[in-house]
Order: C-alpha cells, then structure tokens, then sequence
C-alpha cells in the first residue's frame, strides 16, 4: 500500500512540476541597438512575434541600447559569466568577441534564405581558428553621398548626369556651399570613429580603385603611393576650404542627420545607406520633413582614377547568440526567425535599406517606393566593392585603425595635422604594426 | 563710503556666482516639464502649460519606477550597515578603554586608504565579484559601498567619540553597563548629530555613485539612478525634454532631503576639514 | 579596598558584603575590541586591502578575459610600455594633472572671496550659502547632461550669455574644440566644489576668536589687511586640507568625462581613469592586466604627489590627522 501511495504522490508531483515548467517556458533576453530608428524596431518586434508565436510559452524581452554602451557591458558581462543576455546585436565594431568565443556557431540556422555573401561576411576563425558562421548580417550597408536638392538648386550646382562629380566639380560645388554660409558635409563625430572617413575613403576609392583599397588597408601597399599623397593633399584643401561644421566635433550621428535634413546647414551628407531607418520616420521621432528633397550622388572622380563608378558596401546589424546562455537552443531559434524572405522584403520596405537576407524585389510593398527606384536609377552601373568603411576595421591591425582613425576621423577634418604629416603617420604605423 | 552702499556693491559678485550656480539647474527644471517640441522651439520659455504629466510618463514608461527603487534599495541599506559597523568602529578607536598597541597604526593605514584612486581597486574587485557570485547584484554594490565610505565614516565618528567625557563612561559603568550596553544605551545616542551627519553625508554618496555602478552592473531591471541617465543620455538624447524630466526624478530626493536638513549637512561636512 | 581598585580598573570597590562580586577585569577587553572593530576591519580587509594586493599581482600578469581570466605571468612587461611607448596613457596623466593643479588654483581664491562675502554680513547670507551648496548633491550623470546643454554651440547657455553681452564672437563649441574642452570640464567642477569649498572656509572663519579680528581692528589695520594678515594665515590648515583633497579629487576624475566627452575630442580630455576603464573593457586586447598596472603606476603618483604636496604646503609642520 504504501508503494503505491508514494508511487501516486511522485506522478502528481511530476505532473505539477512537468506542467508548470511547460506553462512557464523560457524568457529570452535580446539587447539591440537601434532604439531610436523605429523602422528597424518594428522589424525586430515582427521576428520576436513570429517567434513567440511559433515557440508558445516562451516569451522575448528585447531591449535596446546605444551601441557604445552595449558593447563594453556586454564584454564585462562575458567575462563575468553572467549577465549577459541570449542573442544580441553584433557589429564589426567588436571584432575581438569573435575569437574570444562569445557568439555561437549558427551553421544550423536557414542559410539557404540568406545571401551567400552575408553568410561568408561572419564566416570567420573562432575560437581555436574554428571556421564557422558566427551572425546572421540582417544590415547591409552601401556608403553614400546624398545631397539636398534644394540647396544645390539654389546655389547653382548643377549634378551631372552619371551622378559623379569630377575631382574640379566636386571642389567648385564645396566651394559654392561654404561662401554662402553653408558646410558641404553634415558630418559629426562626436559618438563614432568613422564618419570623418567616408569622404577620403571615397576619394581613394575613385582614385585607386578596389583591389588596390583592399591591399592599402591590409597593409600592403604603402601610404606613401604618389596617388595616395595626391588624394590626402586635395582632401586637405577641401577641409581648408571650410568643407565641415564648425560643430562637428561635438555633433553626434543623430545630431548630424537633423543637422542635415531639418536644420538643412549643410548640402551633402556622407553617410552609409541606412540613412534610411533614421530619415523616413515622423518628424516628431527625429525624421525628414516632408518637403525636404533628397538626392543621391556617386562617388566624385578623381583625374586618372581606376575606379570610377565603384562603392564600398558591407554589412552592418547583426545578431548572434551567447553560446554560454541557458536557453541556446531556443535562441538559436530566434536568430533563425530572420531568416526568411518575407522578413527580408519587410526590412527593405520598411527601412530602404539593404540586407544580407534574400529578398523578393517586386514583392516589397513599401511607403518609400521612390526613395528605393531613386536609389536604383543612380546605382544602375555601381560596380560595388566589397568592403566598407566602417569594415576597414576587420581587415586592419587594430593599432593601425586607431591611427587611421585618430588621423582621418579627428586630425586631418579638424586641421591639427597637414596632408603630409597625415600620410607619415599612417606609413609609420603601416610599418610598425606589420 | 556709506555702508548701505558698500553691501549693496558686495551684492553684485553674490548675485553673479547665484545666478551662475542656479542657473543652470533651474533651466533644467523648466525644460522637465516641457516637451521636447516645445524647447526646440524656445529653449528657454517658461513651462507654461506645466506638463506635470511628464513626471508620470517617465515613472511608469521610462522605466524610472524601476531604477528609483534599486536606488532607494542600495542607498537605504548601504546607509544603514555603515552606520552601524561605522559608528561602532568609530567607537572602538576612540576610547582609551580599546586601545592596544597596533590601533592607532592601523587606523591611520584606514584612513589613508581614502587617497586610494578607486582605480587601484575596481578592476580587481570586478574580479573578485565575479568569483563570489556578487556581480551584477544589488548586494555586490551595497558591500563594495560600504568598504569604500568607512574609513572617511569611521574618521568622522571616531572625532566625534573621543571627546565624550570620560565621566560619563565611568557613571554608566557603575550601573553595570557591558561594553555593548553601553554603546548601545548610552554612547550611540548621545552621537545622533555627528550619526545623523554622517548618515546623510553617505546617503547622497551612494544615492549619487555612478563608476562602481557602471562597471559591476549590467542588467537593467537592477540599474541605479545615475546609470539608467547616462543609458537614456546616449538613447534618447534628442528627446530633451523627458530626459530634463528624468533628471529631475533622480535628483530630487537628494535635494529635498538637503532643504530640510541643510544644518546637519554642514555640521557633517565641516567637522572633517575644518582645522582649527 | 579589594583586588579590583589596586588594579586600577574603572570599577569603584563594593560597596558592602554580599553585592556581587566583580570578576577582574581584563587589561585589554579584546572580546569587545573585535565586536567593535571587527566588522569594519573586515569589510576593509576584504574589499579594499585585498583588491589592492590582487590589483598588484594582476598588473604582472596577463589576464585572459576571454579564458575566464586566467593568468599569464610576463613580469614588468606591462610597466615597460606604459612608461616608454603608451602615449595615450601620458597624454591622459598630463590632462588628470593639469585639471588637479588648475581645478584648486580656481576654485580656493574663488571660495575664499564668496566666504569672505557672506561673512561680511550681508542680508539672506544663509539663502545663497544653500544655494550654492546644491551643485555638489547632484551625481555626476545629471550634472554631464545639464552642463551638455549648456555647452551647446547653438542654444546652450554659455554662448547664449557670451551672445547677450556682446561676446558672441567669442561663442566656441567648447566641447568640440580639443583645446578648450579640458578647460570647460574644470569650469564644470569648479561650479560643483566652489559651494563646498566656500562653506567650509565660512565655517572655519566663524571658529576664529572674535578677539583677534578686534584686536587687529583696534591697531588700525583695514577690511584687506584684517584678510591677508590675520584671518588667512588662521585658515591655513583648513585651507590645505582643502586643496590636498581637491587635488587627489581631480586627479581620480572619471565619471564627468564619462557621461560629457568620453574623453575626445582627439583625447583632449582623457584621464587616466577612463584610459583605464577603456583598456579594460573597449580594446582589442582582452586583457585586464596592462589596466591594472596602470593602476598601479597611477596609484604610486597620487601618494607620492599628495605627500610632496602636502609637505609643500605645510612647510615644517608633520601631517596631522
């Protein structure tokens, strides 16, 4: 008798606790950046519902964060053991968690939804040289020069027809925007490394063209080329001409965009293409007027450039998961709700941006159709390089981008160094951190 | 020169520094109970309609709620333990009835260690947090709280309990007071001011801390006050107005606290520094 | 007379047969010592002395944190490079001491005329002396954010002031600018401490005898020379403690700069404690030994400044406490 009592009281006993855990379920913690581009929340809370859906029970609490501050709580929390959350966003900014072994291998993920070469972006040696797939790269990123078209218009710069102004035109149209008042570029780089680097990496790409960038960056070719001192000694005249904000300095990226579309201080912005997710939201959240005319331009031309008609693209926003994590299984499950071609077209719907996941162009149902057939129409002949600037970081020694940045992002916009002292330093750095 | 006149061009500078020591913490609280659309279209208008709602919306959908609690909860019991373990401390290197050969060596090393940079400390605390479970804890925080206030807490109350008559200690004696009787029946709350200044003075220390908090915690739902702004800052930087607000909610209980007791405070403060 | 009163304890003798006879009392009553001292004795040992010492063994060390910090021992290694090839960490120790040595210069003369002011009895001296006392009871985020805003290049409201009084050409992004951004912190520190400072220095004039002002009143001498000759010299004390603790303040300057300028622009306001919190947890490197030994090396200049400092300025006396 008393078998079977006990027998009795440990079956009720699991049920009750089988039954509780199933109705519990699992509560998943997703940090992101991106909390003030609404665009790109709402696709995230489309995958999380999608998710929630597929998954009942268990619930994701997803909460954002600038990156700059993301970056180093999540280190300290990896070190630490715990705190850390079960997927998060992921950025070259960060390439050392990589080998660290802070992202889990997501080979089991949808792939065949995704682009081949957002897959081998993050394909990448772990920890103990493992090759494997670490994010899925939902961003992807081309870098542009939009303009105001208004501003041009009425300071009589005329865009030609290819969209590329040639290396005079480009000097003549600054020239024009600074003596009415107005800086050429909306930069500020106050919160990030690189938005000074857009306009010289541009410039270098015209002139050398990609596969000579690619070994500039690696190290290979020296700074000290005839063609690279030529592109640093006319970027310098440009910044002597009054090309930036007196604020940019102090400017942060959000700033940098009202600076650009509301307060319309200044007539070009050089900005990657996710531009998008920050500009085509309500005025009130921080996006354009309504009559604020947009316009796109391609990369000006140097003289005797190799690489004219060539843009640097890359990826962007990605997510991963913490392999030490509690719940990695159903992370892994989370990751893999973005990829889907559905989610695809709704990302490039909604944001204008582009992404690593496939997507189905004629289905894409979106409210800024013509912002996406402008943006077609000027990149109908782009031949698109593989790298961006923001990604010249992966493929630096890390003390030779601090260098490039500390000259490209503060020296050289701000004056304190000339073109040539500009060119020794990064030869200097170039040869010591070989 | 008449001394009217005299005062009132000594008034001049007075009003100079009070207009430039207000002022910047009276604009913020204008643009509190404001919105943001409004300050951007007059920076320095007058909160006219006050948007008292504003405190409201912060409260319950900014998350100050939360991070007013974990505040209120690490202050509270931080202030309470080194009240206690400090005062009783203080007492012990006080009276010449505890002292033996070592105590005044190894209550100078105590106070000394108030020089130390917080940077000789934190990186391995972070460390050693980790290894006994305490980081990204409320607990964690409060204890490496404590350790850090108590020397200066100890030198304040140890001033205070050395000069208590020797009488008094002798009077109670004969009633036969243990140690910890006596402490507790009739030194401790004889020291309620120099307590009470302490109490405070440590009180807007931890209300107020933020590089311990910014390293040791990394959740949210535990965050303190002075971090979830410096989080909101980067956030939403562009939505001036609930931010004014949030600074606000996180500056107020100190202040009010100040007001009322604005005495004590500078009794506190100056029996550390001031040499006579 | 019994044992007890030849012992010299604090007891008084029994007063008649049959009361309770007093045991002896220890010399030393250590049972009591360790209730009294051993809890905080504890908590000093255990999160200050002991982190101190790993903090020491960590700066020799390489510590993986991508391995769960395990160590990996490279000697002076560490020391080495900070002293002879770690510009950033010179460029942030020149900063941290520039703002220790100018933030005292600043705000002791600025504290001591406010004190002098209100001592000299004007009307609602207690209102302005709790007014300017607030600065310091906000924490350094909120005081970041306000002073963010003022500093704004195009609404904020320095340039706003230096615009109304004709100034403007003077208006600079001062947060922008490497040159003026460290010297706009200090003015923001200045805004907080000056308060503190001042009544501290209130107070401690009030302590004077009333005797020695009268007396030198008496001989003739005026409001100036009263200042200078008398009262000043009478501060001194106080007036160094002030400024050691001002001094060891700034130089552990971290969270201003945090929330403001993280330390740009082009390092014009870094310091060495946030140098050592980005080695930490925002370099490439996964490593918290190189910071550690910064620590240290940073931890040894503060001693050693402080007491030069101190010696300094109190000539011959010793250091009291």
């Amino acid at each position: 008798m008393r078998w079977k009592a006990r027998g009795l009281v440990m079956a009720m006993f699991a049920l009750i606790v089988g039954l509780n855990t199933a109705a519990y379920g699992v509560e998943l913690q997703w940090w992101s950046h991106w909390a003030i581009e609404d665009n790109k929340k709402f696709v995230l809370f489309e995958v999380k519902k999608r998710f929630e859906a597929k998954n009942p029970g268990n619930t994701v609490n997803l909460t954002f964060y600038e990156k700059a501050n993301m970056f180093p709580t999540l280190r300290a929390a990896f070190t630490a053991g715990s705190g850390f959350p079960d997927v998060f966003y992921y950025e070259a900014d960060v390439p050392e968690f990589i080998p660290a072994g802070w992202l889990a291998d997501l080979s089991s993920i949808r792939w065949e939804n995704v682009e081949p070469s957002a897959k081998a972006f993050w394909t990448r040696p772990g920890p103990g040289g493992k090759m494997a797939p670490w994010a899925l790269a939902v961003e992807s990123a081309s870098d542009e020069l939009y303009y105001n078209k208004k501003l041009f218009r009425q300071l009589g710069v005329t865009v030609p027809a290819n969209g590329a102004f040639t290396q005079d035109q480009f000097k003549d149209a600054i020239g024009k925007c600074t003596k009415a008042g107005y800086a050429a570029f909306a930069t500020g780089t106050s919160d990030r490394e690189y938005p000074g680097l857009y306009i010289p990496s541009m410039l270098l790409l015209t002139k050398l063209g990609g596969e000579d960038v690619k070994r500039l960056v690696k190290g290979e070719l020296s700074w000290k080329d005839p063609r690279v001192v030529e592109v640093f000694r006319y970027y310098r005249e440009l910044v002597d001409m009054g090309a930036y904000s007196k604020v940019m300095t102090s400017m942060t990226l959000a700033e940098s965009h009202r600076y650009f579309h509301t307060e319309q201080k200044a007539c070009m912005f050089p900005v990657g293409s996710w531009y998008t997710g920050r500009a085509f939201v309500p005025v009130e959240k921080g996006g354009q007027p309504k009559e604020f005319e947009l316009g796109l331009l391609n990369y000006p031309v140097m003289n005797n450039g190799k690489g004219a008609g060539q843009k640097y693209i890359g990826y962007g926003g990605s997510f991963a998961v913490a392999p030490k994590g509690p719940n990695v299984a159903l992370a892994t499950a989370l990751v893999n709700t973005f990829a889907d071609v559905e989610i695809g077209n709704l990302w490039t719907g909604k944001t204008g941006i582009q992404t690593g996941i496939k997507t189905d162009v004629p289905k894409i149902d979106s409210p800024i159709k013509w912002y996406i057939e402008m943006f077609h129409q000027v990149n109908q002949n782009t031949k698109w390089q593989d790298i961006a600037v923001q990604n010249f970081k992966l493929n630096m020694k890390s003390e030779m981008w601090e260098v490039w940045v500390s000259v490209l992002n503060q020296g050289l916009p701000n004056k304190l160094v000339s073109a040539d002292e500009a060119i020794e330093k990064l030869e200097a750095a170039r040869l010591k951190f070989k | 020169m008449s001394t009217r006149l005299k005062k009132s061009i000594l008034m001049i500078p007075v009003l100079i520094y009070t207009a430039f020591s207000a002022g910047p913490f009276l604009w913020t609280a204008t643009m509190s109970l404001r919105t943001t659309d409004e300050i951007y279209k007059s920076h320095y208008g007058l909160p006219i309609p006050a948007h008292w709602g504003k405190f409201y919306t912060a409260w319950t959908e900014f998350g100050y709620s939360t991070y007013f609690r974990n505040s209120a909860i690490v202050a509270g019991t931080a202030v309470l333990i080194i009240t206690l373990v400090g005062a009783m401390a203080g007492y012990g290197f006080a009276r010449k009835r505890f002292a033996f050969r070592f105590r005044e060596g190894l209550f100078l090393m105590l106070f000394l260690s108030v020089m130390f940079p917080p940077q000789i400390m934190i990186l391995s605390l972070f460390q050693i947090l980790i290894k006994y479970g305490l980081f990204n804890t409320l607990t964690g925080l409060i204890l490496v709280y404590v350790a850090t206030e108590l020397p200066i807490t100890i030198y304040l109350l140890r001033a205070f309990f050395a000069q208590i008559p020797q009488e008094l200690e002798e009077a109670a004696r004969i009633d036969g007071c243990t140690d910890w009787s006596m402490f507790w029946r009739v030194m401790f709350p004889m020291a309620r001011p120099a307590v009470a200044t302490t109490f405070i003075l440590n009180f807007i220390y931890f209300w107020n801390e933020f590089l311990y908090a910014v390293i040791f915690i990394t959740k949210q739902s535990i965050r303190t006050l002075p971090l979830a702004i410096q989080f909101l800052v980067s956030d939403q930087y562009q939505d001036i107005g609930m931010l004014a607000t949030g600074l606000m909610i996180a500056s107020l209980p100190v202040l009010i606290l100040y007001l009322f007791l604005s005495d004590w405070f500078v009794k506190g403060m100056t029996a550390g520094a001031v040499k006579g | 007379m019994d044992a007890n009163t030849l012992r010299g304890s604090d007891a008084l003798p029994t007063p008649f047969v049959g009361a309770e006879i007093r045991t002896p009392r220890p010399r030393r009553p250590w049972g009591s010592i360790a209730m009294f001292l051993g809890p905080a004795l504890c908590f000093y040992f255990a999160f200050i002395i002991y982190p101190v010492l790993v903090t020491f063994y960590n700066s020799f060390h390489i510590l993986r944190q991508d391995l769960g910090l395990t160590y990996q021992f490279v000697g002076l290694q560490h020391f080495i490079e900070i002293l002879t090839s770690d510009e950033v960490f010179w460029r942030a120790a020149r900063n941290s001491l520039t703002w220790a040595v100018v933030a005292p210069c600043i705000d002791m003369p600025l504290a001591l005329t406010l004190a002098f002011l209100l001592h000299a009895k004007l009307p609602l001296a207690k209102f302005f002396r709790t007014v300017w006392f607030t600065p310091l009871l906000m924490s350094y985020p909120v005081v970041g954010v306000i002073w963010l805003w003022v500093y704004n290049y195009d609404w904020g409201m320095a340039n706003l002031v230096l615009r109304a009084i004709g100034l403007g050409s003077y208006a600079e992004a001062w947060l922008a600018n490497p040159t003026t951004a460290l010297p706009a912190l200090i003015l923001v520190t200045t805004w907080m401490f000056t308060g503190f400072h001042m009544v501290i220095l209130l107070t401690a004039i009030h302590t004077i005898p009333q005797e020695y002002i009268e007396a030198a009143w008496v001989d003739g001498a005026g409001p100036w020379s009263r200042a200078f000759r008398i009262i000043i010299p009478l501060l001194r004390p106080t007036i160094v403690n002030l400024i050691i603790l001002d001094f060891i303040g700034k130089m552990k300057q971290f969270a201003l700069v945090w929330v403001m300028t993280r330390g740009g622009p082009m390092r014009g306001t870094e310091t060495v404690a946030t140098y050592v919190i980005k080695r930490a947890f925002e370099w490439k490197t996964l490593d918290l030994g190189y910071p550690s030994a910064i620590a240290v090396i940073w931890f040894v200049i503060i001693f050693g400044l402080s007491f030069g400092l101190t010696r300094f300025l109190q000539r011959k006396e010793a250091l009291e406490f």
